[in-house]
């Protein structure tokens, strides 16, 4: 594939079927909706820091989620939050962020970018298929989309669409044309995902390189894989259990429906079915979906922090095992969801054990992470500060699932502000932090050019500190019983103590929205003028690294490397360097090939303006 | 490949070059290097000075008010011990100590807001003016190059945040830990409170550990060209040793939640069952619609009739009761919730149209209520709403029914008191309730409008 082939623009930057532009394609889509999701969650705080407050200016774009007041007093008109519309940004809030930018957004661009750079293949198994799932990705983003702007507004039922409130457009005006849209969107979000994922499958299984086996790739990869693996297995669950939700909503079923009425419109004409059904169907994908969503973040930081501690991953079997452990056991442990449903207590002891006995593969790992950091020598890349801070962004939340796990506590505690902190932290920021950690990472291998570090700096500490300014006292908040997906705290005795503690965690809200705009800024001037990158400017291990700056489509110009070792043989002992990658033989070994020589220390490297010439080579 | 491996070398400038480059600056790097971490280590100093500054100006009056209550306070640590009838006394002063402190609390509100906003300005100061100062001084004495020693930066403020979490975790305890419910107002609800305590204690500790162990590694290990990280890829004895100790902590908590869980859910031994007056004389139903709820008491027979909620008419039999049921025919329908104190309350949860939960936080107590299925829950309060108003010091507490299901619309808005009464009281108030029936199959409207 080293010969060079005339691609038009659109099918470079378009329909492309190379593997790297669709990770780019994945990685700007996530970013965009991550930012309208971000920005939907500004916009129901503003109304949590101060109820009723004016959202005149924004009645232009989102006046459907207005509703006027008339003050006789001053003739003016001004215009709050309607309250079912509140619900409307919550659920698309959530849609968006946990399908959108942290499913397909993580998932997409770092399984389609490293898949095949770090086992050594030109493409992915079925590059066509590939291309298909970003675009099927693309249509459902924008229905999503289209969506928040219809008039009775976008679904409103939570991200967790629970019928009947989803299945009745007479119970909440979202669940009419707005839960349709969803309903679609998700449809079309689940083929484009399983599309994705059978391909990572095939490709990590068919086409690793010579000397490339299961034992030796990067924990990058196993996460990959086995993200996929459950995402094949679970996201099929969910398409059924929105096919059923699509029938009762139109064709007259009613699998979920069972003893309505309606205040407006009466006695529905439904029977038979449960809406506990649709509970039991979506968190068997639910629940896998957070792993779907946290183990690509934690096999970035296991490569991010073994690169940057200079050592080798403390464990790296155990922290495979631990990535299958938690792969199967993440199957088993639904009804955590559901402890308080009226199930049979008998049940919800089963959930519990397994519940908690995932607990076990989480702590290894963050023990081997630590034992990782121990006697490092670490370098403060902005990746790394990411990795560092999803560690402890997972600790932090994956304490708090010890407390969910427990039935028992989970019965005050279910559906409270304890239950959105715990998620938010262990799921919501770490895997945002993973993939921040990721974007820095490889940004040089994405767009040959490095990203400013300072403004990284910057863009963490402000983005690490707000997250905790914000979701740490949530947890206090729940303790005291305030339920979620409130509107406003003022109706109830034990709520309206938090008034204020709402307007703070606005502000730290606003806080780390503002500091995203650091990093948007940073990716935006980097990818432009950032300084060039050098071929492997974190002098890491793994095959990505031995490409040109800027691998064409095909990935190597020459012959596809083997691989000769694990990926982790940093500071090995008898080696000069502090690293060894998996491409060199130990022939080369031997004739002192020095595999170091373009490079620095990546924090202090000056970068020398001579390697420009290795783009000609493929541009 | 190999060749094209080599080739790259020209690329390359020379390592040793670059120490080189170094090193003539060395000197002068030194002195500029010291000041900076003095400036950055007299800025932690002062956002931790500034922080308990705050803390200290919310905490003052609290402690004023409470020097007195030392001797009760100590008793507020008996919380965990297992809630016995002889305890509740004792429990009542020291919850009505704390209360004092929560009233106090609250008239500290503005203040504390204003302790977090100073902690954030300081935040944001450290952060722009540490890496800002630290720049400049850079520029200063490298001309253009920058050859901050970022590594060294970073590994300071990792241990810098670690003090502030720290600090933060604190203030939060004393700021906003007197809203934590740790003495539930119901006997399962105390058992569900001790295996709260029992895993707070535990988690925090994990916490408080492997926090501190990650901030401090990544300070002390930060990058430091002298040295070379220990090559150091397993021990299999200290992976045995960190799987084994959390599955065994974690049995126990398993263990201890099987207790509670069980206990508190244990009725559903019964489900299916006849409830008979005998064995459940105190039975409530619950129905929760968009957007409230109603209640039906089962009158002088002790049974809830039959429903069929084709029946429902808003205006004349909201819940969709039979009354070709004798059972029902007696059944009272109302807005009021009451309960006795100290006898269980069989609760019976049912919807009328979406999914609701009826979450109690008082009681520690939460079930989903489902359109045309029943889910149940029973709650043994401890105090009246009378007494709970003493120990709270509040002549308006109210216990609370909350709505904690997305619903709708108004999901924020289905309050419900819930008043609790001494037996006695509490049949009185029974019995001189109005059956619902009115021999026309239809409910009495005007009582329920009377009860609202
Ligand atoms: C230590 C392991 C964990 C345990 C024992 C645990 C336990 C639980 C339990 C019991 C709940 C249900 C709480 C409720 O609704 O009442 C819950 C909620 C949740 N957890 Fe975890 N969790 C753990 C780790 C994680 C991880 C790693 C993630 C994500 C990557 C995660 C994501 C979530 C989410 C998203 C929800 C809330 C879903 C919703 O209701 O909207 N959890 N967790
Ligand atoms: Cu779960
Ligand atoms: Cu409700």
């Amino acid at each position: 594939m080293a010969h060079e082939h005339h691609e038009s623009f659109i099918s470079k930057y378009i329909f492309s079927q190379d593997h790297k532009m669709i990770a780019r394609q994945y990685l700007i889509t996530g970013i965009f909706m991550g930012f309208v999701g971000g920005f939907l969650s500004i916009f129901f705080r503003l109304q949590l820091g101060w109820d009723g407050i004016d959202f005149t200016w924004l009645n232009g774009l989102f006046g459907n989620y207005l509703s006027s007041n008339f003050n006789e007093a001053t003739g003016d008109v001004s215009y709050v939050l309607a309250p079912d519309k509140y619900l409307a940004l919550v659920t698309m809030h959530g849609t968006i962020l946990v399908f959108f930018v942290l499913t397909a957004g993580l998932s997409g661009t770092f399984s389609n970018l490293l898949i095949p750079l770090q086992i050594g293949a030109r493409d992915m198994a079925s590059p066509f298929l590939n291309m298909l799932s970003y675009w099927f990705f693309f249509l459902s983003t924008v229905i999503m989309l289209v969506s928040l702007f219809i008039e009775t507004g976008p679904a409103s039922a939570g991200w967790t669409i629970y019928p009947p409130l989803s299945a009745l457009p007479k119970a909440i005006p979202g669940s009419g044309l707005g839960m349709t849209l969803w309903l679609a969107s998700m449809a079309i979000f689940i083929a484009s995902s399983l599309m994705g994922a059978l391909n990572y499958i095939s490709t990590v299984l068919n086409m690793r390189t010579k000397g490339l086996s299961m034992k030796k790739l990067p924990l990058t990869i196993w996460a990959f894989f086995l993200t996929a693996i459950l995402g094949t297995l679970s996201f099929p669950v969910l398409f059924s259990a929105a096919l059923l939700l699509i029938f009762d909503r139109s064709f007259g079923t009613s699998f979920y429906l069972d003893g309505i009425y309606l205040a407006d419109g009466g006695v529905l004409d439904k029977t038979g079915g449960s809406p506990i059904l649709f509970q039991h169907l979506f968190w068997f994908l639910g629940h896998p979906e957070v792993y779907i969503i946290l183990m690509p973040a934690l096999g970035i930081t296991s490569e991010v922090i073994s690169t940057n501690a200079r050592k080798p991953i403390f464990g790296y079997k155990a922290m495979v095992i631990s990535l299958l452990g938690i792969s199967v056991l993440s199957f088993i442990v639904w009804g955590h969801h559901m402890f308080v449903t009226g199930m049979n207590p008998f049940l919800g002891s089963i959930f519990m054990i397994v519940t908690l006995i995932i607990a076990v593969p989480s702590a290894i790992k963050t023990f081997n992470y630590l034992a990782t950091l121990w006697k490092g020598n670490i370098h403060f890349t902005n990746g790394m500060m990411f990795a560092i801070g999803l560690v402890s962004l997972f600790i932090s939340g994956g304490l708090t699932g010890i407390w969910l796990g427990n039935a028992a506590i989970d019965i005050p505690l279910h559906n409270t502000y304890f239950v959105v902190a715990h998620f938010h932290i262990v799921m919501g920021a770490s895997a945002i932090f993973g993939m921040f950690s990721g974007v820095y990472h490889w940004f040089p291998k994405m767009f040959g050019r490095m990203m400013d570090k300072k403004l990284g700096y910057i863009h963490f500490w402000l983005t690490f500190i707000s997250v905790y300014l914000v979701f740490f006292p949530m947890h206090f908040i729940g303790l005291a019983g305030v339920p979620r997906r409130y509107y406003a705290f003022t109706n109830f005795d034990f709520a309206d103590d938090f008034l204020d503690l709402n307007k703070f965690i606005t502000y730290a809200a606003i806080l780390g929205f503002a500091a995203q705009f650091v990093f948007l800024y940073n990716f935006i001037k980097s990818a432009i003028s950032g300084e060039k990158a050098v071929k492997n400017p974190w002098r890491a291990n793994t095959l990505e690294w031995s490409t040109e700056v800027n691998p064409g489509h095909g990935n190597w110009v020459g012959a596809i490397p083997s691989v000769y070792r694990g990926p982790h043989e940093y500071s090995k002992p008898g080696v000069d360097r502090d690293f060894l990658p998996q491409w060199i033989s130990e022939e080369d070994l031997n004739q002192a090939v020095d595999y170091d020589s373009e490079d620095h220390d990546p924090i202090k490297r000056d970068v020398p303006s001579t390697t420009q010439n290795e783009e000609s080579v493929t541009e | 490949m190999k060749q094209h491996f080599i080739h790259n070398n020209q690329n390359g400038i020379d390592l040793h070059c670059f120490l080189g480059g170094m090193h003539k600056h060395a000197s002068k790097n030194h002195f500029m290097k010291k000041s900076i971490l003095l400036r950055i280590f007299s800025l932690f100093l002062t956002v931790f000075l500034l922080s308990n500054l705050a803390l200290a100006s919310t905490e003052h009056a609290v402690k004023e008010e409470n020097s007195d209550q030392q001797s009760e306070q100590i008793q507020s640590e008996n919380w965990a011990k297992a809630p016995n009838p002889q305890n509740l006394e004792e429990k009542k002063i020291s919850r009505y100590a704390i209360n004092k402190q929560l009233e106090q609390g609250q008239a500290n509100s503005s203040q504390s807001l204003t302790g977090y906003i100073v902690i954030i300005a300081i935040l944001v100061l450290l952060i722009f003016g540490g890496i800002g100062a630290v720049m400049k001084d850079v520029q200063k004495m490298t001309g253009q190059k920058d050859t901050t020693n970022y590594n060294k930066i970073n590994g300071g403020l990792m241990l810098g945040f670690l003090v502030l979490m720290l600090v933060g975790v604190f203030y939060e305890i004393v700021i906003h830990g007197k809203y934590v419910r740790l003495d539930s107002s119901s006997e399962h609800g105390q058992a569900i409170d001790n295996m709260l305590i029992v895993t707070l204690l535990i988690t925090g500790f994990v916490f408080l550990i492997t926090q501190i162990v990650l901030f401090i590694f990544a300070y002390k290990y930060q990058y430091n060209e002298k040295r070379k990280a220990l090559y150091y890829p397993e021990n299999d004895k200290l992976e045995i040793l960190w799987t084994v100790v959390p599955a065994i902590v974690l049995t126990a908590l398993v263990l201890f939640g099987f207790r509670t869980w069980n206990n508190t859910m244990i009725y559903h031994e019964n489900r299916g069952k006849d409830y008979t007056a005998e064995a459940y004389p105190y039975q409530v139903e619950l129905f929760a619609y968009q957007f409230g709820w109603n209640f039906r008491y089962p009158g002088p027979d002790g049974i809830l009739g039959k429903y069929d909620y084709r029946l429902i008419d808003p205006a004349t039999n909201p819940m969709g009761i039979d009354f070709s049921d004798p059972a029902s025919k007696d059944d009272i329908v109302t807005r009021d919730l009451k309960m006795p104190k100290m006898e269980l309350s069989r609760f019976v949860m049912r919807s009328r149209d979406v999914l609701h939960a009826a979450h109690f936080p008082d009681f520690n107590a939460q079930i989903y209520c489902i359109p045309n299925t029943q889910t149940e829950f029973h709650i043994k309060p401890l105090y009246t709403t009378t007494e709970k108003r003493a120990m709270e010091n509040n002549a308006d507490y109210n216990f609370e029914l909350a709505c904690n299901q997305i619903c709708g619309a108004s999901h924020f808005n289905m309050r419900q008191t819930v008043e609790v009464l001494d037996v006695d009281e509490f049949n009185k108030w029974a019995s001189s309730q109005k059956a619902a029936f009115n021999g026309t199959e239809e409910v009495d409207d005007t009582q329920l409008s009377m009860t609202e």
